[in-house]
C-alpha cells in the first residue's frame, strides 16, 4: 500500500462518511446531568458542613465536661545510696546439762565511786 | 468568542447551548470513530459538555475548540482505560459483515478495523490529524505533548497502520 492510497482512505472516508447527530434529546440530557451533578454536590457540601458542625460540638462538649485527671504519684527512681538500716538482735543464750539451768542474760552494770566494791 | 466564553464562566446555560449547537456533533463524531461505539460516544460528549459547565471557570485558554477537544480526549483516554476498549474491539468482530457493504462503507469499515487495531497512543493523533484535520501545533495543546512527540506520533501511527493493511492487501489479491 503506497502513500498516496493510504491518504486517499482517509480522504474518501472523510467524503463518504457524512456527520453523524447526536439524538434529539442529547441537550435536555446534557442539562439533566449537570442538574444531577449540582445536587449531588449540594448533598456533599451540606453532609461536609454537617460533619463539620457536629465535630465541633462533639469536641467541645468534650472539652467542657472532661475531667482533670487524677495527679498519679510517680514512683522516684531507686537512689543509689543505699540506706543503712542499724539492725538490734538480741541474741540470747541458753543451755542444759540436766542438771542446771544456764542462761545468758543482760548484765546491767553499775558503777560505783568506791573502786573496791561492785 | 470571548464574549461566549466569559457567558459560560458565568455558568451561562444559554451560552452552553450555543457552545453545543457548535461542536456537539464534531466531539460525536471524532468519539464515535475514536471508539466505534455510537452509544459511548454519545454518552462521552453529553459528558464532554458537562464539564465544559463545570470547569469553563477554570479555562485559560484562547481556544474553545481545542479547551473541549482536550476534554473529550481525556474522557475517551479514560474510557480505554476502564473497559480496555481495545480488546473488546477486536478485528474479527467486524470482518463477518465487512463484506456485506457497499464500496463507500467498505472503506469506512476497513478504517475502523485499522484503526481499531491501533495501540490508543497512535490512534487518538491519527484521528485528530487525519480524520479531524488538526494543526500538529493544535495536537500538541490538546494532548500536553511536544510538536515533536505528536509528529512521530502521527508517523509512527501511520506506518503501523500500513503495516496492518500489507498483509490484507496480500490476502485479497494473492
Amino acid at each position: 500500500m503506497d502513500n498516496l492510497d493510504f491518504e486517499n482512505k482517509f480522504d474518501r472516508f472523510k467524503q463518504d462518511s457524512h456527520l453523524l447527530n447526536v439524538n434529539e434529546d442529547f441537550e435536555s440530557r446534557v442539562f439533566y446531568k449537570i442538574k444531577k451533578k449540582k445536587k449531588q454536590r449540594k448533598v456533599t457540601a451540606s453532609a461536609v458542613l454537617g460533619i463539620a458542625v457536629f465535630a465541633f460540638i462533639f469536641i467541645g462538649q468534650a472539652a467542657l465536661f472532661h475531667k482533670k485527671p487524677e495527679q498519679t504519684i510517680i514512683a522516684r527512681p531507686e537512689s543509689t545510696v543505699k540506706e543503712e538500716i542499724p539492725v538490734t538482735e538480741d541474741v540470747v543464750f541458753a543451755s542444759s546439762d540436766s542438771r542446771s539451768d544456764y542462761a545468758i542474760e543482760q548484765v546491767q552494770v553499775a558503777y560505783y565511786e568506791d573502786e573496791n566494791t561492785i | 468568542m470571548k464574549e461566549l466564553i466569559d457567558r459560560l464562566k458565568k455558568k451561562d446555560e444559554a451560552a452552553l447551548k450555543e457552545v453545543m449547537s457548535m461542536y456537539k456533533n464534531q466531539i460525536f463524531n471524532y468519539l464515535n470513530v475514536m471508539l466505534s461505539d455510537k452509544g459511548l460516544a454519545e454518552e462521552l460528549t453529553q459528558d464532554t459538555f458537562v464539564k465544559v459547565y463545570f470547569k469553563a471557570g477554570s479555562l485559560r485558554t484562547e481556544s474553545l475548540k481545542a479547551w473541549i477537544y482536550k476534554i473529550a480526549t481525556n474522557l475517551a483516554r479514560s474510557e480505554f482505560r476502564k473497559m480496555k476498549i481495545k480488546h473488546l474491539l477486536s478485528l474479527s468482530d467486524v470482518s463477518e459483515t465487512h463484506f456485506s457493504y457497499e464500496s463507500s462503507q467498505e472503506n469506512e469499515i476497513e478504517l475502523e478495523q485499522m484503526l481499531s487495531g491501533l495501540p490508543e497512543k497512535y490512534r487518538i493523533p491519527i484521528i485528530m490529524k487525519e480524520i479531524n484535520n488538526f494543526s500538529f501545533e493544535e495536537m500538541a495543546d490538546i494532548l500536553k505533548k511536544p510538536v515533536g512527540t505528536v509528529k512521530s506520533l502521527v508517523f509512527r501511527g501511520r506506518q503501523q497502520m500500513k503495516f496492518q493493511l500489507a498483509p490484507q492487501k496480500g490476502g485479497i489479491h494473492g
